[in-house]
């Protein structure tokens, strides 16, 4: 049983190997003939992926909401603006739908991501048992909804790109978008690299003992 | 089992390393706290200076809209306004950049542009579109502080080409402004760059830049002149007119010469200062510096005669009227007309000065020297004072009074008339002397006695023709009268018939008369006619068939 439970096979080559019965700090396991990692359900990198990903994100979103993104110039008249301008400019130009999707879209779903992310990592370390069903159902919606903020890098690439009609009217893109972009990205793949398995592993490992 | 353990064997062990750094992921976090830092830290790098800028309005001003610029360059932005604690101005917070701050003296100066009107034609067009801007200079040293005064216009910004400034002295700015041209023979050589009101002297500086290959030009003798708009001259030599260019007629300009026959003098320095004169006529004026001033009274009018108008010697002008006045004694309610006229003495003597020139007027004075209107055109009326030696005159000085000399005058031809009709009056009355002379000499008598004698004769010599007519009359007459009795007869026959036919004449021509009527229908049925026939050749015209075929 012991050997048995030795036996580890490569996911990359299908090659079975011997694993030793105990593995010391900094120790980890190659595959000998690809020398691909081998790894244990337990050791599983990817809570701390997400968590690195995530930090990076939360790290951007500071510039992202605080330099300018955008800059639009009519008739040679016009100022950088930062995500929250925009959406002061926008109400007071009256187009408060508008205002409302840009407040949404670029600073509230982010936020949300945010915070939904590392609640469900925290979760998951403390090996939660907590409303699994709910937990899975708030993973699934923050994957879906996440790349919808995307939308205003878009519309700043596609107006970069198409608005340049030297003085008469141009639009810049700016550092913030930049990294309001990254902080889009990255919170993505954060979520992407979170196993929604591991909400389940509570469960699993218990049966386990039991 | 053993199948098992074969396996097991053939199996080669895990390649167990040793991991002592986390994993590779965290780079990401690191990289991103790395470029957050870094946008931050330009964010910080680059916000400058905050400065409040005090200007006297706010007009164009926008906060969060006006770009601070200089030299066209946007260096920063108006992020607030507010009224100033006696609300008497208003302050604007300024963010400038990093680079300017740096820059940033205790001499900067901040302005606001609007458009602008000058001689590169309108400047500061941009700003109809993209709002007003705040211009600015770093000033020169690095002392910046935190609150400036704002100037109400731009500053004088030295043009960055080679050349030199000079300044020039009028009695006014004229149409003048900054960026007014300077033409050198037409052609435009530099512009004005400042102007500034000279304290207690009443008059105006300008400052000019004149380009680099030009300035050698500007001599120490050599003339400037306003030469702003259109400059039309009437005086005795007829009709001028001069204009330096259009731009210069728009929005003035300077030209500058140096007068053919006068040496011109080494060339100037940077920093000379010139007097800039009126016009063109007055810039060729031969400039002598010593004026003598003198008052005349002249018992005539003086129309036609103005300040500017000339005071001549053998029609050459050597002085100006200055002012004219009028000045009337309370006591005695007599009004005269005092003429201030300055006279250039050195145009007797170049060497004269202000001393010895009043001497030598003195002196010409008492030679004879007399100022006297004269008219030099009769179509204009126009006048000047003509200095001329008199022969024989009544004695007289020049009288030394309060304020100016008095230089004595004598009238003109027209002012002489009065004097010629003294002379007139005066030999009537020697006629009507001779007269009386006569009839109380008796020899008058004597004449009517022989007249007395004449007329009897005369008297004698009527009758006798009397009797002669008489005579005549008996004979001639009876056959004249009835020749001329049948005559008239004849004439009254001729006259009832001539009454005849004019009533016959009347009655045709009566308003309600037969004729009159026939004549009338008939000039109708012509009209009728003329028109059938106008309409056949129409239609006739439009379609000859119609002659075969009919209508």
């Amino acid at each position: 049983m012991a050997e048995n439970e030795a036996l580890l096979q490569c996911r990359v080559c299908g090659c079975l190997s011997h694993a030793p019965t105990q593995l010391k700090r900094f120790e980890v396991m190659h595959c000998p003939r690809c020398g691909a990692r081998l790894k244990l359900a337990q050791q599983s990198t990817s809570v701390e992926e997400t968590w690195a990903l995530l930090i990076a994100a939360a790290i951007l979103y500071i510039p992202a909401n605080f330099l300018p993104i955008m800059s639009v110039y009519m008739l040679g008249a016009g100022q950088p603006d930062t995500i929250i301008t925009g959406v002061y400019h926008l109400l007071e130009a009256g187009q408060w739908p508008l205002a409302l999707i840009v407040f949404v879209a670029s600073i509230v779903v982010p936020l949300l991501k945010l915070f939904t992310l590392s609640f469900l990592l925290i979760s998951i370390q403390r090996r939660s048992r907590w409303r699994q069903h709910d937990r899975m159902r708030l993973y699934r919606i923050t994957e879906y909804v996440g790349r919808w903020s995307m939308v205003d890098v878009f519309v700043i690439a596609i107006l970069t790109g198409l608005v340049q009609f030297g003085n008469l009217a141009r639009v810049d893109a700016n550092l913030g978008s930049l990294s309001f972009a990254a902080v889009v990205v990255l919170t993505m793949f954060a979520a992407r690299t979170l196993d929604e398995h591991l909400i389940w592993d509570v469960a699993q490992q218990e049966e386990e003992l039991t | 089992m053993n199948d098992n353990k074969g396996l097991d064997d053939n199996l080669p062990e895990v390649e167990v390393r040793e991991q002592r750094w986390p994993s590779p992921v965290w780079l990401i976090p690191l990289a991103a706290l790395l470029i957050g830092f870094w946008l931050l830290f330009q964010a910080w790098y680059q916000r400058g200076p905050i400065v409040t800028v005090q200007f006297s309005s706010a007009e164009g001003i926008e906060p969060g809209k006006t770009e601070v610029r200089y030299k066209a360059v946007t260096v920063g932005k108006v992020k607030k306004l507010k009224l100033d604690n006696e609300l008497k101005y208003i302050e604007a917070i300024i963010e400038l950049n990093k680079e300017i701050g740096r820059h940033l003296g205790s001499d900067a100066s901040f302005w606001v542009v609007r458009p602008r009107v000058n001689r590169s034609g309108v400047s500061g067009l941009g700003t109809l579109f993209s709002g007003s801007y705040i211009g600015m200079d770093p000033g020169t040293d690095n002392d910046d502080q935190s609150f400036y005064k704002g100037a109400e216009r731009p500053p004088v910004i030295a043009p960055a080409e080679d050349g030199k400034r000079f300044f020039l002295i009028s009695d006014s700015l004229g149409s003048m402004d900054v960026g007014a041209p300077v033409f050198y023979k037409q052609l435009q050589v530099g512009e004005v760059i400042d102007y500034e009101l000279l304290d207690n002297q009443d008059r105006v500086q300008l400052e000019l830049f004149i380009r680099a290959p030009y300035f050698q030009y500007v001599h120490k003798n050599t003339r400037f002149w306003n030469a702003s708009g259109v400059e039309l001259n009437m005086n005795s030599t007829g009709a001028e007119f001069r204009m330096e260019s259009l731009i210069s007629v728009l929005i003035g300009g300077v030209a500058f010469e140096t007068p053919a026959g006068v040496a011109g003098g080494e060339v100037s320095k940077q920093g000379d200062t010139f007097v800039l004169h009126r016009n063109y006529a007055s810039s060729q004026e031969k400039q002598y510096a010593t004026r003598l001033y003198y008052v005349m009274y002249f018992d005539g009018s003086v129309r036609g005669m103005g300040v500017g108008s000339a005071v001549e010697f053998q029609g050459i002008p050597i002085g100006k009227v200055e002012k004219i006045d009028l000045k009337m004694d309370k006591d005695s309610l007599s009004v005269r007309v005092p003429v201030l006229v300055s006279i250039q003495p050195q145009y007797f003597d170049e060497s004269l000065t202000k001393e010895t020139g009043e001497i030598a007027m003195s002196k010409l004075v008492e030679k004879g020297m007399r100022a006297k209107l004269d008219t030099v055109s009769f179509l204009t009326g126009q006048k000047v004072i003509t200095l001329s030696m008199e022969t024989d005159p009544p004695p007289a000085t020049i009288k030394a009074t309060q304020f100016y000399s008095e230089f004595p005058t004598t009238g003109t031809a027209f002012e002489e008339l009065p004097f010629i009709a003294t002379d007139i009056m005066i030999s009537l009355d020697e006629t009507l002397a001779g007269i009386n002379k006569l009839v109380n000499s008796g020899k008058l008598d004597k004449t009517v006695d022989n007249l007395n004698k004449v007329l009897a004769e005369a008297e004698q010599a009527v009758k006798a023709a009397k009797e002669t007519l008489k005579t005549v009359d008996k004979d001639t007459l009876p056959s004249v009268t009835n020749d001329v009795n049948k005559i008239s007869q004849d004439l009254s026959n001729t006259m009832q018939k001539i009454q005849g036919s004019m009533g016959q004449l009347d009655r045709l021509t009566a308003q309600n008369s037969p004729t009159q009527h026939q004549l009338q229908e008939m000039l109708e049925e012509v009209t009728a006619a003329s028109r059938a026939l106008r309409s056949l050749t129409e239609t006739l015209q439009r379609q000859p068939s119609a002659l075969l075929r009919g209508k």
